[in-house]
């Protein structure tokens, strides 16, 4: 008990010996994780509109009017058997109806006095990447739109593909940019702690004099940068919500009007949880590059 | 008796300019002794290797029958909790208050806080210091501070205090105060280990039996160490090899009042 009040004691001597660094390693490492956040909750929504507009649909196979559902089950289990299809999926009039007054958002009512029926039943098929350029210029396309019961066949190629571009664009976007704030906040905290290991260098050697082990002298050091790290994230966390409930509306709006999309996406609890938990761990591992260092009995 | 302090040959350079030179010397269990010698003799160096603040480039050092020489890095912590140390520039924390300042050695064994409050306050009252508990160390006199710094070193009831220059600001009133307090200590068995070059501290030695050891440009030259005394065997505590030590090879048995 005596330790751990020992300890509280001087993270918080520590912490009053210099409370504008700590605000200042605190605040950099927000913005610098905020602007990680905002490129992830950037991709989320990419991908989350790419589904929304069908972009893992790489095919559409229009159906006639009046074809039964038993000739659309015949056409969707033989497409399913085709080598490069990774799904398939029947979409009736209603449900493809359902999905375009979704779509319209604000606009919906641009389908009112429009009759249900009005869209045709299709086939969605997933293809394994590569799999739609091929298909092309592939005889086996030409016989599909010949196929009995079918109307069209469309594929998406062009801009499916250019959105999965624009995803792995932001993924390998988000992964060099916490590359780069990852080790800039190791950076910062490693400083912070370098210079509060420089301002307690007596109470330091006077420790190591008594006979308290390296443990004993680092650990404050390692909570107060773990600390810096949790604080750190959730800050972050809290101005990108904050970000998110400014932008959202306005982008939700544009996207709507142009674009037809749902409403945007913000991280869970647990993601928002465990965002923290790995800032604290971050400023650990700070801590502790730069204890390893500068402290040593 | 056994050697609680024994240095054979021991060689420490800085820089290429050696420190010791082959110095040999043994402090037996409850002994006191001074040494002697100008600045830049060599104390302030045999004493930093005596509680591992420094390791011997040459020769063999050994403390309550461990060989510092050998220690790993992990166990010299274990070491110098038996080991207290006064020095010169009294290193307190000049922000805290005295009382928490003679608390730290306490505070490292995980002592409950209020086990560590009542033996902090006894050792500033053995100093004569009880009053003083709640003062800032800064705000204390020199010889109030040293007194504090005395406190920290005894309150861990060490089998050995070294004492480097230790009445260095101090006037002779309060030098002669320290020194009983040193003798008392002393006599409840502590050995003691003081560097001076103080003719008070010499001759307060000599008046009440403590060996000496001159050292002169790193060399040993005049040991006149005093013959084996009894210590009072009042009460047998286990020394410096603790549980919780790495390299707890062996218990050596030191014996306290």
């Amino acid at each position: 008990m005596s330790f751990a009040r020992s300890l509280v004691d001087r993270v918080i001597a520590g912490a009053r010996d210099k409370p504008l660094i700590q605000l200042v390693a605190v605040g950099t490492i927000a913005l610098s994780l905020l602007l990680v956040g905002v490129v992830e909750l950037t991709a989320l929504n990419v991908r989350q509109l790419s589904r929304g507009w069908g972009g893992d649909v790489q095919m559409t196979v229009y159906l006639e009017d009046g074809v039964t559902a038993a000739r659309a089950q015949k056409v969707a289990a033989a497409l399913g058997k085709l080598p490069g299809v990774v799904g398939v999926r029947t979409v009736d009039a209603h449900e493809a109806w359902t999905r375009l007054r979704r779509s319209l958002g604000a606009r919906a009512d641009l389908l009112d006095g429009v009759e249900e029926g009005f869209l045709p039943s299709s086939i969605e098929v997933s293809l394994k990447p590569g799999v739609a350029e091929v298909l092309r210029a592939h005889p086996a396309f030409e016989r599909l739109r010949h196929t009995a019961g079918v109307e069209d066949v469309e594929l998406m190629g062009s801009w499916a593909s250019r959105l999965r571009d624009i995803e792995h664009l932001l993924s390998v976007a988000g992964w060099a940019v916490a590359a780069l704030v990852l080790c800039a906040c190791l950076y910062i905290v490693g400083s912070t702690i370098r210079l509060g290991v420089f301002a307690r260098r007596d109470e330091i050697e006077i420790w190591k004099l008594v006979g308290a082990t390296n443990g004993f002298v680092k650990a404050p050091f390692l909570v107060e940068g773990g600390l810096q790290g949790a604080l750190g994230t959730g800050l972050a966390v809290a101005l990108l919500y904050a970000f998110y409930r400014l932008a959202s509306p306005r982008v939700e709006a544009l996207l709507g009007g142009w674009l037809a999309s749902g409403p945007l996406g913000f991280f869970t609890p647990m993601q928002l949880g465990l965002a923290i938990a790995f800032g604290a761990l971050l400023g650990l591992c700070g801590s502790a590059l730069a204890l390893g260092r500068y402290v040593k009995i | 008796m056994s050697a609680m302090i024994q240095l054979e040959g021991v060689w420490k350079s800085f820089h290429g300019v050696a420190a010791l030179r082959g110095v040999s010397l043994t402090v037996g269990d409850g002994d006191a002794v001074l040494l002697t010698g100008p600045s830049g003799a060599g104390k302030t160096t045999l004493l930093r290797l005596a509680f591992a603040a420094e390791r011997p480039d040459r020769g063999e050092l050994s403390v309550a029958g461990r060989s510092l020489g050998k220690l790993s890095d992990a166990s010299i912590p274990y070491v110098r909790r038996n080991i207290g140390v006064v020095f010169q520039d009294f290193k307190l924390l000049g922000d805290r208050s005295a009382l928490e300042n003679v608390a730290m050695p306490l505070q490292i064994l995980g002592l409950a806080a209020r086990d560590i409050r009542a033996r902090a306050a006894a050792a500033l009252d053995a100093v004569g210091l009880g009053a003083r508990c709640d003062a800032r160390a800064a705000s204390l006199s020199g010889g109030e501070q040293q007194r504090v710094a005395v406190a920290r070193a005894i309150v861990g009831e060490p089998a050995i205090l070294l004492g480097d220059e230790p009445t260095g600001n101090l006037d002779p009133q309060r030098t002669r105060e320290l020194l009983e307090l040193f003798e008392a200590i002393h006599q409840r068995g502590t050995t003691l280990l003081v560097a001076t070059h103080d003719p008070q501290v010499v001759d307060f030695g000599v008046e009440h039996g403590w060996g000496c050891a001159r050292l002169v440009d790193g060399e040993l030259l005049d040991v006149d160490l005093p013959p084996s005394r009894p210590v009072r065997h009042d009460e047998e505590t286990e020394g410096f090899a603790t549980r919780e030590d790495p390299d707890d090879t062996e218990v050596i048995r030191v014996v306290r009042a």
